[in-house]
This record gives structure tokens, C-alpha cells and sequence, in this order.
């Protein structure tokens, strides 16, 4: 197990977290439907239910949904950054076990989202929010050491990624500060939440799902996207998101309400707003320099290489695109870096044969 | 132990004891009950795996690796086999489920769901049995020649 890519262990535990969360909406749908058609009275206080079960069944969902739309980006993340750092994963067994660790705590922390029907006790769910921020915060480390004095290459890829710990790191402060209670109660259903969750969910599955998408666009299709066009998409998506939702976070710290259509003159919001809406658009426009990348590319012949970056996993052993079924045999997997390890060991020996043939000569 | 099978039994651990603390402190029952409902599940998880694991054991020959252990080749078990068939692509699937999902969806916006989705789901699944049928036919085909070339007379 300890030789799995990361990708691969994210999205072990994902399918995980996928069996333990969907069953609980599962059943609060079915008792929604029970409610409406059939007259139950699950979540009807004239008939003795509740409805903040709905809540409860609904968040116990909610909050690992999600860890389970996230972890597997963190994986891309996780395969991209080693390679274009040229070193290994730093703390892999680390990342590994802060994977599960945030598994685990993802289906404990659901009663956040209900801090203020007062029906929920406050000091355990604030603690268990707090703690998810440490296996958090130990793959935003691990990530940062993998780069600590690497050979670092600034492609499309690495650059989506350097742009998610940015992105993603903003939304996981703003996500502890949330977690405390007192803080929670007065942004509840403001413009901050807003901005947390998109930084934090849009920003950690978009750009590492740009990055993926680069990264692996050579090896699904045998064509390598624009560098060009990706770094001006980059720039634009990073721009776009400090404009869109920076703003945000100040107008819901000011106390606008999100879910509004209007509000006031007087409140003042109009240009944090206009700010805001700007950098929607340019995030938009900056959807453009990759469509056009993308169709450039497929007009293009499949001249792409095996493995044009250097990669470690296996996909990068194999013919770009990879023909059906992969691989005529698999090939040995001896450590976390098996295309790695083949390439050292083939370099070793055209050295060993270069100095025979000196030898010889 | 394999690290998959570790995985549940510490999700179980942590649940069980989160949800008796949260009960002391609380004594509130939704949280409770969904709390210990995931340590149990997950606990169940745990001990169906680790029961097959055991009865794997024993017929594993020459103490075949669990995954862990250092070998030069592939993992064992389903991935273990590398002539194993792989089946066609196919939209079939794909269908089945579109299909199912607006079949189902009739459950709340009336009966003429069931018909807008019976076209696609019938289709994928006619197309996949067929398909699943040639595909046996053929590695049955194979499998016979192959028997009867290595067959003492042959």
C-alpha cells in the first residue's frame, strides 16, 4: 500500500468517506419524500418531528461531501509538485495518514454548519473543526518542503498548484476562524462564508483540476496544451479570484447578508461589489486563452512524448496516449517513484556502456 | 494487517469514543446516534475484512504478499492476472444509469418519467448483454482452442 501515488490513496479514501457519508442523505431524502407525499411527519414539529434533523442527516452528509469533491485534488497536487520540483514527496507516510486523519474527522465536525440553531453542543463541534485544520495544515507543509530548495520548473502545472496553496490556504485561515463559535455566529449567512467556501472548495478543486489537466492532457490525448495561453489562463484565474472574492470577504465581515438580490445605497457596498463582479468576469474571460489551448491542441498531431515532464508514476512508463489495457507486462514497482527509479536505472547503465566503450577504445 | 483493513478500525475507534464523549457532554441524540451509527458501521467494515483476510490467509500459497512486501512485480489479487480480458468501451453503462436516475426520479414528478427514462435504460442494458454475451462467447472460443492446442493429440 505504501507504494501507491497519492492520487491513487485520495481516492481510496474518498470511495471511503463516499459509503459513510451518502447513505445519511440517502435516508434524510427518502424521509423528505415520506414527509411530502405520503404525509409523514419526520421533520414536521405539528406531528412530533424535528426539523433540525433534517439538518443534522443532511450536514452528517454535507461536511465530508466536502472532503469527498477535495481530497482527490489534493492528490493531483500531491503527483504534480514532486515532479516539477525534482525531489521526492516530502513526508509521504505524513500525507498519507493526514489523508485518513482528515477522512476521520470530516464525519465528526458536521454540527458546524449548525452552531446557531443552539441545538448542538458548541465546545466539542469548535474543537473537532479546529483539530481538521492540523492534517490540513500538515499537507500545506509537506507540499511547501517538497519545494525547499528542489529544482524547481515554473510550468502550467506547478504554477496552478503554487496558485491553490494561495487560494486554498486563505480559505482554510478563514475556515479556523469560522470554527470558533463567536466568530460564527455573527458571519453566519454573510458574503465571509461565501468567500470561504469558494476559496476553499472552488479554488482547491479548480486549480488543482487545471493543474491535473495540463499535467496529464499530454498523456490522455498525445498533445501538449499551449504554455502561452495556460500562463495567461493562470494569471487571469488568479487575479480573477483575489478580485472576485477578497471583496466578499470584507462586505461579509461589514455584515452583508449573502442570498440578497438588493440592498441599500447607504450601506456603502456598491464598490466592493462592483470589484467583486469584475473579477467574475475576468475569472470568465480567463476560461478563454485554455478553450482556445485545448483546441489548438486537438487540431494538432499526436506527436506528444511518453513522458514529457519527467514524471514518476507509472501512466508516464507508458505510450502517450496509453494503448488499451496500458502495459504489456507491469512494470516492477519498488518504491514510490517507479518511472523515476527506471530512468536512473537506464541512465546508469548508458554510463557504464559509455565507459566500456572508452574503456575499449 | 494491510493498511486498508487498520483504516476502518481506527475510523471505528475514533467515532466510538467521539460519540460517547460528545454524549456526556451534550446529551443531545441526533449527534449521538449518528456519531456512534459511523463507529459502528465503520467497526463492521473492520471486522468483515479482517474475518476474510483471515480466511485468506491459509490458502494463500507460499505466504503470497499482502501488497506490502517487497516484490519486483505487480500486486496480487484481481490485478494480479494480466492476461485477464478487459471488456469493450462501451456507452451502455452509462446509459443504464441516465436511465435509472429519471426512472426513479418518477417517485416525485410523475409517472411520465418512468417512460422518458425506460427508452435509455432498456437500451444500455440490452446493448451491455449483448455485449457482455460476445465477449464471453469469444474468450469461451479462445479458451477451447487454446485447450485443444495443448491437448496431448494435438
Amino acid at each position: 500500500m505504501f507504494r501507491m501515488p497519492m492520487f491513487t490513496w485520495t481516492i481510496l479514501v474518498t470511495a471511503v468517506l463516499i459509503l459513510f457519508a451518502f447513505p445519511s442523505v440517502t435516508a434524510d431524502l427518502a424521509m423528505l419524500f415520506i414527509d411530502r407525499h405520503f404525509g409523514g411527519g419526520f421533520f414536521d414539529p405539528s406531528q412530533g418531528g424535528d426539523p433540525v434533523l433534517w439538518q443534522h442527516l443532511f450536514w452528517f452528509f454535507g461536511h465530508p461531501e466536502v472532503y469527498i469533491l477535495i481530497l482527490p485534488y489534493f492528490g493531483i497536487v500531491s503527483e504534480v509538485i514532486p515532479v516539477f520540483s525534482s525531489k521526492p514527496l516530502f513526508g509521504y507516510r505524513a500525507l498519507v495518514f493526514a489523508t485518513i486523519a482528515i477522512a476521520g474527522l470530516s464525519m465528526g465536525v458536521w454540527a458546524h454548519h449548525m452552531f446557531t440553531t443552539g441545538e448542538v453542543d458548541l465546545p466539542f463541534f469548535s474543537i473537532m473543526s479546529l483539530l481538521i485544520a492540523v492534517p490540513t495544515g500538515i499537507k500545506i507543509f509537506n507540499w511547501t518542503a517538497t519545494m525547499w530548495r528542489g529544482s524547481l520548473r515554473f510550468t502550467v502545472p506547478m504554477l496552478w498548484c503554487l496558485g491553490l496553496l494561495y487560494v486554498f490556504t486563505t480559505g482554510g485561515i478563514t475556515g479556523v476562524m469560522l470554527a470558533s463559535p463567536p466568530i460564527d455566529f455573527q458571519a453566519q449567512d454573510t458574503y465571509f462564508v461565501v468567500a470561504h467556501l469558494h476559496n476553499v472548495l472552488i479554488g482547491g478543486t479548480m486549480f488543482a483540476g487545471f493543474a491535473g489537466v495540463y499535467f496529464w492532457f499530454p498523456k490522455m490525448t498525445g498533445r501538449t496544451l499551449d504554455e502561452r495561453l495556460g500562463r495567461i489562463h493562470v494569471a487571469a484565474w488568479v487575479i480573477g479570484f483575489a478580485l472576485t472574492f477578497i471583496p466578499q470577504y470584507i462586505l461579509g465581515a461589514e455584515g452583508m447578508p449573502r442570498r440578497i438580490a438588493d440592498y441599500p445605497a447607504s450601506t456603502g457596498w456598491e464598490a466592493l461589489n462592483m470589484v467583486s463582479t469584475v473579477g467574475a468576469l475576468v475569472l470568465a474571460a480567463g476560461m478563454l486563452p485554455f478553450l482556445l489551448a485545448v483546441y489548438r491542441a486537438l487540431r494538432r498531431p499526436a506527436d506528444a512524448p511518453s513522458d514529457p515532464w519527467g514524471g514518476n508514476s507509472l501512466e508516464w512508463a507508458t505510450t502517450s496516449p496509453p494503448p488499451h489495457h496500458n502495459f504489456d507486462r507491469l512494470p516492477p514497482i519498488r518504491s514510490l517513484r517507479p518511472v523515476f527509479d527506471a530512468r536512473i536505472a537506464a541512465e546508469a547503465e548508458r554510463r557504464e556502456a559509455e565507459r566500456h566503450e572508452a574503456g575499449g577504445s | 494487517m494491510p493498511e486498508e483493513v487498520r483504516f476502518f478500525g481506527r475510523l471505528s475507534l475514533f467515532a466510538l469514543a467521539a460519540g460517547l464523549i460528545y454524549w456526556f457532554l451534550s446529551y443531545e441524540n441526533a449527534g449521538t446516534v449518528l456519531l456512534l451509527g459511523f463507529g459502528v458501521a465503520t467497526g463492521v467494515a473492520f471486522l468483515v475484512l479482517r474475518g476474510g483476510q483471515r480466511r485468506a490467509a491459509p490458502h494463500a500459497a507460499g505466504g503470497a504478499s499482502d501488497g506490502d512486501a517487497e516484490t519486483d512485480t505487480g500486486p496480487d489479487g484481481p490485478f494480479g492476472d494480466e492476461s485477464a480480458p478487459v471488456p469493450t468501451r462501451s456507452a451502455a453503462p452509462l446509459a443504464v444509469g441516465f436511465g435509472l436516475a429519471v426512472v426513479v426520479l418518477a417517485g416525485a414528478f410523475g409517472p411520465w418519467f418512468v417512460i422518458v427514462g425506460a427508452v435509455p435504460l432498456l437500451a444500455g442494458a440490452i446493448d451491455w448483454l449483448r455485449a457482455a454475451n460476445r465477449e464471453l462467447d469469444q474468450l469461451s472460443a479462445a479458451t477451447h482452442r487454446d485447450t485443444t492446442d495443448r491437448s496431448p493429440g494435438a
